[in-house]
């Protein structure tokens, strides 16, 4: 496994000059997660996870289903106990000093679980007291957000009867409503349409260029190509691979091939090249 | 239409597994449904029994005559359930198998076996028996009758059950249906006494048994399919062959008209799922994405607000919170009040929004009424009547308290999934659990003081201050109590609607254990403990016949509660932090 201190900002779509801006203080660490290990029974679903992710830093966290990227969001952000290991936030201890960890970050899980039967914009409301922000910066900013991601005119009815990509979208507002240090995100994509995807890719890029760190979960390989600053892979709890995506690549193209991110992560899972064709498809 | 027999036998397999699959998924589920089974067994043979010796036990005009109030009883029973279960049977949602290439036929089909594998077959079967029987016994022709004419009728009864929700599907669908139809169940279930005296009340209106005597129901029940079934029955009781089987030729003609409605309007239901609002917004959604000026403006909008949330004074070197928290510290109780207000609010919403807890709210509410009615209606009867009214302000205290257990022995596993939103927030457990008693305190207190004005009414005024006291004393301890029971024993709560059977059947039994319901039952027994001083400070000057002990009792008993709450609650909010995941596992299922 490699790991890489220096970070090659890739810029989304559109916005090739951010790599400038980017400040050379941030090396602080946003996120350090020790040796975690999580077992459910006779499974190990996490297995001895270090990771470390420095402030204004894209992270992106893959693996295959049920390879430990959602426990591992679950035990860094305090919903989950690790068996053993120790998690921190912006060197806040997530499990010696909970509230002040959960000041600093902003989840979006990948169950919902949303006060249904408020609106969107009572939600946001809500979410805003909770997180203490004062009241006018509440109302402020849950306009604004609601505009940006397009849920205004929606931002009455009830959550129950909004579709699955505006849940995501009231979610995702609630996560960077008090503008956390660090954001969780656990397949912050699934169900968006492209525009509000657009909104909230862009959303994230300028996060990090304030300095939050994001670590981020996903399927969608070119939507982590495209954002992350460096990526982890994850395979049946152990943490497989490391470092910046050029690093990478750099560590594939010893084969002679220019990779792709998703040929690095099926290469790094151990999924051999074979073609599955069906037999009665003949 | 084909049907094809091979996907017939399929899809009675799969109403059969999902029906079994359902009991044999946990050993609680088992113990729970063998439990279940023997109540269900128990209260039908009751059933049976009771409708077999009526039928056997009447003369042949009252039999034919009841056969008219038996079949429409069934039809009406038939109609009105699925609908308010639709919400909780999937088995009656067909929108699973339109994924599928199957003929409407075969969707019907499908739709009997699910209505076959139903508990309310269960009941149908043995009331029809039992009828059979009773007219097996006068003729075994007329009980063989009977049973094919009921045959027939049940079909007629599913398909026009099936039509009338076809019919309905995209208002049964909506969420507001479903909504409601949680809150009319659990009125049903509560108001049990209330419809024994309107049945009751009815029936005397009536003169039921006179009614039958003289076959006052068959002149206008002979207009439905079950007043024709009926008829089928009783010329075949009569001695008139020809015009029972006429009847049992017009019930099969309604049978095929009835299955070709259904038919016609199924396919109506199947392209209904997607309602008007649903596609007005998705169009909406087009018309959005199809404009580039759209993604210009949101870009501008996304950099105003980033720009806004960062601060324009925002370094990127200093962390973005640190203003903020700077910000939050300087606003200090301001803050505090707020989010008390903020959870407040939001309990409140949810107890008018949510239909589960709108639903308890509503059955606690008739049991309330029933509670305090029957002593006012009682006393009229003498002594004991009049008895019960002079302490009815107590009783009043007491059916209050009854309320605030109920909502607050497991405040987080209410919550239900929401509580990993919740438990994020970093606020103080104890401004939380505060919030949620604030709350509940607000409907607590409301409930009090109407019951109390009503006593007032009632002319029992002596007894409104130590009562009121004693309510207000009882609701810090309640809570109090509470908040140690939900952190220190949470439990899981199944939703409403899937109680019971589909409780068993979806796996949903909680999974706290015996143990933890029994660790709740003992609290319950705490609580009313330690609601004892309170009770002594006020009942005292009663006992030794002095009222001037209450100036010193009335205080004690409201600093006793204050303290106790606060106490109680620092204890809770410590617990909470330090086993939150511990506490989600325990209250939700992800």
């Amino acid at each position: 496994m490699t790991t890489f201190p220096e970070q090659n900002v890739l810029p989304p779509s559109g916005q090739p000059d951010c790599k400038s801006e980017v400040p050379e203080e941030r090396e602080e660490t946003a996120i350090l997660a020790r040796d975690l290990v999580q077992v459910f029974g006779p499974k190990t679903a996490v297995n001895h996870l270090n990771l470390s992710v420095k402030r204004g830093e894209f992270y992106g966290f893959l693996g295959p289903n049920g390879a430990g990227k959602s426990t591992t969001i679950k035990m860094c952000t305090g919903l989950l106990r690790p068996t053993a290991g120790e998690t921190f936030v912006s060197g806040v201890n997530v499990w010696r000093a909970p509230l002040k960890a959960r000041s600093l970050m902003g989840v979006l899980p990948e169950y919902l679980n949303l006060y249904e039967r408020l609106s969107g914009r009572e939600y946001l409301t809500f979410a805003g007291h909770m997180y203490g922000v004062p009241r006018a910066d509440i109302q402020h900013r849950t306009e604004e957000l609601l505009d940006v991601l397009m849920l205004t005119p929606d931002a009455d009815k009830l959550i129950i009867d909004y579709s699955v990509g505006m849940r995501k979208k009231v979610a995702f507002a609630a996560a960077l409503l008090h503008q956390p240090q660090v954001l969780f995100l656990d397949e912050p994509f699934e169900g968006i349409d492209p525009v509000s995807s657009r909104v909230m890719r862009d959303i994230l890029y300028d996060l990090t260029r304030h300095g939050t760190a994001i670590f981020f979960s996903s399927h969608i390989m070119e939507v982590v190509e495209r954002l992350c600053t460096r990526v982890g892979i994850i395979n049946q709890g152990v943490l497989v691979a490391e470092g910046t995506l050029d690093e990478l690549r750099a560590r594939a193209s010893g084969e002679g091939r220019d990779e792709t991110l998703e040929d690095i992560f099926l290469n790094v899972i151990g999924v051999q090249e074979e073609t599955h064709n069906l037999s009665w498809l003949d | 239409m084909v049907v094809h027999s091979n996907k017939l036998r399929w899809l009675m397999w799969l109403r059969l597994r999902l029906f079994f699959r359902g009991i044999r998924r946990t050993r609680a589920g088992v113990v729970v449904l063998l439990l279940l089974l023997f109540f269900l067994l128990f209260i039908g043979v009751g059933v049976s029994n009771v409708i077999f010796t009526l039928f056997h036990e009447s003369v042949t005009v009252v039999k034919a005559e009841g056969m008219y109030v038996v079949f429409t009883g069934l039809l009406l029973a038939w109609i009105v359930l699925p609908l308010l279960s639709f919400s909780t049977n999937k088995g009656l949602d067909v929108s699973k198998l339109q994924l599928f290439p199957l003929t409407r036929l075969e969707v019907m089909a499908s739709l009997l076996f699910s209505s076959l594998f139903g508990w309310g077959t269960f009941f149908l079967v043995l009331m029809i028996g039992s009828v059979s029987a009773a007219w097996w016994l006068v003729s075994p022709g007329l009980g063989l009758m009977t049973m094919l004419v009921s045959l027939v009728f049940y079909l007629v009864m599913v398909s026009i059950s099936q039509m009338i929700i076809a019919l309905l599907m995209r208002t049964l669908q909506s969420r507001r249906f479903r909504d409601l139809s949680m809150i009319i169940i659990a009125l049903f279930s509560s108001s049990y006494v209330l419809f024994r005296l309107l049945a009751l009340k009815f029936s005397s209106l009536l003169n039921f048994g006179y009614a039958m005597q003289h076959q006052r129901f068959s002149p206008y029940l002979q207009w439905l399919p079950s007043g024709v079934a009926a008829s089928s029955v009783r010329y075949a009781a009569q001695g008139n062959w020809g015009a029972a089987f006429t009847m049992f030729g017009l019930l099969l003609i309604i049978c095929g008209v009835v299955l070709y409605l259904w038919n016609l309007l199924l396919e109506r239901s199947m392209t209904a799922s997607e309602s008007g609002v649903e596609r007005l917004r998705r169009a909406k959604m087009g018309v959005t994405i199809a404009s580039p000026a759209v993604i210009t403006t949101l870009d501008h909008k996304r950099k105003a607000t980033t720009r806004s949330m960062a601060g324009k004074e925002q370094v990127i070197s200093r962390p973005a919170i640190t203003a903020q928290t700077k910000k939050t510290a300087n606003a200090g109780r301001l803050f505090i009040f707020d989010q008390l207000l903020a959870l407040m609010q939001k309990e409140l919403r949810y107890f008018w929004r949510e239909p589960r807890l709108k639903a308890r709210l509503f059955q606690r509410v008739i049991s309330m009424l029933i509670l305090l009615l029957l002593p006012v209606l009682n006393a009229k009867n003498g002594s004991a009547g009049n008895f019960m009214l002079s302490y009815l302000p107590f009783a009043s205290v007491i059916v209050v308290f009854l309320l605030m257990l109920m909502f607050s022995q497991n405040i987080l596993g209410m919550e239900q999934q929401s509580l990993y939103t919740l438990l994020l927030f970093p606020i103080d457990r104890r401004l939380l659990l505060w919030g949620k008693n604030l709350a509940l305190l607000t409907l607590g207190l409301v409930a009090l003081i109407v019951l109390l004005s009503m006593c007032a009414v009632e002319g029992q005024r002596v007894l409104l201050l130590p009562a009121g006291i004693i309510g207000l004393a009882g609701l810090g301890v309640t809570l109090g109590t509470g908040n140690i029971t939900s952190t220190f024993f949470p439990r899981y709560q199944p939703k409403l609607g899937q109680r019971g059977i589909t409780a068993v059947n979806s796996g949903q039994v909680q999974s706290g254990g015996c143990l933890n319901a029994l660790m709740a039952l003992v609290m319950t027994v705490t609580t009313v403990v330690m609601l004892v001083p309170v009770a002594l400070g006020i009942a005292l000057p009663f006992i030794v016949h002095a009222m001037w002990i209450w100036l010193a009792t009335i205080p004690f008993s409201l600093a006793y509660s204050t303290e106790l709450y606060i106490v109680l609650t620092n204890l809770a909010a410590k617990r909470l932090l330090a086993t939150e995941p511990e506490i989600l596992k325990l209250t939700t299922r992800e």
